[in-house]
């Protein structure tokens, strides 16, 4: 008999991820993997398996069941509660899940994204070297799309491994740290010393693609600047768009873009970034980079 | 003094090499012969190189280098002589339709008829300026300067794979449905992108290409 679930509910937008498909800028594809690659690690961390693909949902989380034999699985990442069989479970933690038993995962009060990974590689094929999903230009995972009610994802068994740090978590965060960007220069005194004084908030507008900002004291409002050469972008670029709308760009951006950047999130904190809600509050830091 | 080579931190783990803040032939030369010698120097602190328009961008383990010392790496490497890498640059024919729905705007604005714009677009073949933006995406260029025209006010919400798009001295090829702001000129069958091939893309940053016209 073999392994596999089969999901009964499913958040709009969960896709099959991993680490990320590295170096294929150049094709444009941008590296995709989980939004939140430390709750994503601590899943292998505590499986402590070789398997590096998993289930990544969104906000009103995931129902399964399993199918054929017991399996392991670790559920992290934002704030969910979890039930097998309807007996309520710890969330961070591994379990054994037997034949026929059903999983209910539900939101909770606070992130985006949470997960769930299993001590055997989600069946579906390599693409280009992973199996994260870009459902954008409809690549890799489950034929390039979101999960959706009746998927049967086989899990194939994968050796274990003992993984030594398990990564920090720091949800508490309001203040995220940046480096100038390419055209930081390009923006006032007066519009970078507010960009650092005051604050922003979280959109409702935001995706693995890209979060928007509100710019309640209109910081940017006046800001165009347009006619820039394209350049190479990367996750945790804040761009500003033509409206004067400032947009974080996250793992499923696109690879090339003209709108100016005034820094980039470091990559550490763009994991605690992704979990936040919409009309969160923020604040950015400027850091340089010997001090990280 | 205004393509002075920069070296600029990109986040915590990423550099950007631009040898020009504006759309320059020379720059773009420069760009995707500098990436080339990068990738050829294999170094193990670098993850991936990826030559854009006028500029190069540089991935890094921040674990095994600092910016600083790589900074340096980069400072040797553009000492490096170019030219090197000419002879790997290959030449593609691609046939497309002239019977994109923005042809007879962009033939208006530059006061050409529809053969006479054809004529000139297919004169001579065009380097590839940089892959990238979407999957397969190629920028192609540069047109004569009597070819130039703006980006559109109004973007096309989206434009499937195999639209040959065309504004601000350059053509380009979708090769996955994007929005653009560029004007459509017609379709070609060619696609630059099959994900079960590695490397996914046929037509290269460097390579030249001639667009052939074919009717419908």
């Amino acid at each position: 008999m073999r392994y596999s679930i089969l999901l009964t509910r499913v958040s709009p937008l969960s896709t099959i991820q991993d680490e990320g498909r590295f170096g294929c800028l150049q094709y444009g594809i941008s590296a995709s993997g989980a939004m939140d690659s430390n709750a994503f690690e601590l899943g292998a961390y505590l499986l402590g398996t070789k398997a590096s693909s998993g289930i990544e949902f969104t906000q009103s989380g995931l129902d399964f069941t399993i199918k054929g034999k017991t399996i392991r699985a670790a559920f992290t990442g934002g704030d969910f509660t979890l039930f097998i069989n309807g007996q309520k479970k710890k969330w961070n933690r591994v379990y054994n899940l037997k034949q026929g038993a059903k999983i209910e995962i539900k939101p909770g009060a606070w992130g985006n994204y949470g997960y769930v990974r299993f001590n055997g590689e989600l069946g579906v094929k390599e693409i280009l070297g992973s199996r994260a999903t870009n459902i954008k230009v409809a690549l890799g995972g489950l034929d390039g799309r979101a999960l959706k009610v009746g998927d049967e994802i086989a899990v194939l068994p994968t050796s274990d491994m003992d993984i030594s740090n398990p990564p920090t978590l720091n949800y508490e965060k309001k203040s995220f740290r940046f480096i100038w960007g390419i055209h930081a220069d390009l923006f006032s005194q007066k519009v970078r010393n507010e960009f650092i004084s005051k604050p922003f908030f979280i959109s409702s507008q935001l995706d693995r693609m890209g979060v928007r900002l509100l710019d309640r004291n209109n910081i940017f409002t006046n800001e165009n600047i347009l006619s820039l050469v394209s350049d190479p972008l990367i996750c945790g670029d804040i761009q500003i768009l033509g409206d004067g709308t400032p947009i974080v760009l996250m793992r499923d951006h696109q690879t090339i873009g003209g709108y100016p950047r005034i820094g980039t999130i470091i990559s550490t904190d763009i994991n605690a970034f992704s979990q936040l809600r919409p009309n969160a509050e923020i604040n950015f830091k400027p850091v340089i980079l010997g001090n990280l | 003094m205004n393509n002075l080579t920069q070296i600029i931190p990109l986040g915590e783990s990423a550099i950007l090499i631009r040898f020009a803040k504006q759309l320059d032939e020379q720059a773009n030369k420069k760009a995707i012969e500098f990436a080339a010698i990068l990738k050829r120097q294999n170094h193990a602190e670098i993850k991936e190189v990826t030559a854009s328009l006028v500029s190069v961008l540089v991935k890094y383990d921040n674990q095994k280098i600092s910016f600083f010392n790589l900074s340096g790496l980069i400072r040797l490497a553009l000492c490096e002589p170019q030219g090197k890498e000419n002879n790997i640059y290959k030449t593609h024919k691609v046939k497309m339709i002239f019977d994109g729905k923005d042809l007879a705007d962009v033939t208006n604005s530059l006061s050409l008829n529809i053969e006479q714009f054809i004529a000139t677009h297919n004169e001579k073949p065009l380097r590839v300026l940089a892959t990238g933006f979407a999957p397969g995406f190629i920028y192609c260029g540069m047109h004569k300067k009597s070819l130039f025209i703006d980006r559109r006010q109004k973007l096309h919400k989206q434009v499937p794979k195999g639209t040959v798009i065309f504004a601000a001295g350059q053509t380009a090829i979708t090769s996955s449905p994007i929005p653009t702001g560029w004007h459509i000129i017609g379709h070609s069958d060619f696609s630059n992108f099959d994900e079960n091939k590695n490397p996914p893309i046929l037509i290269n940053a460097g390579d030249r290409i001639k667009f052939v016209s074919i009717e419908k």
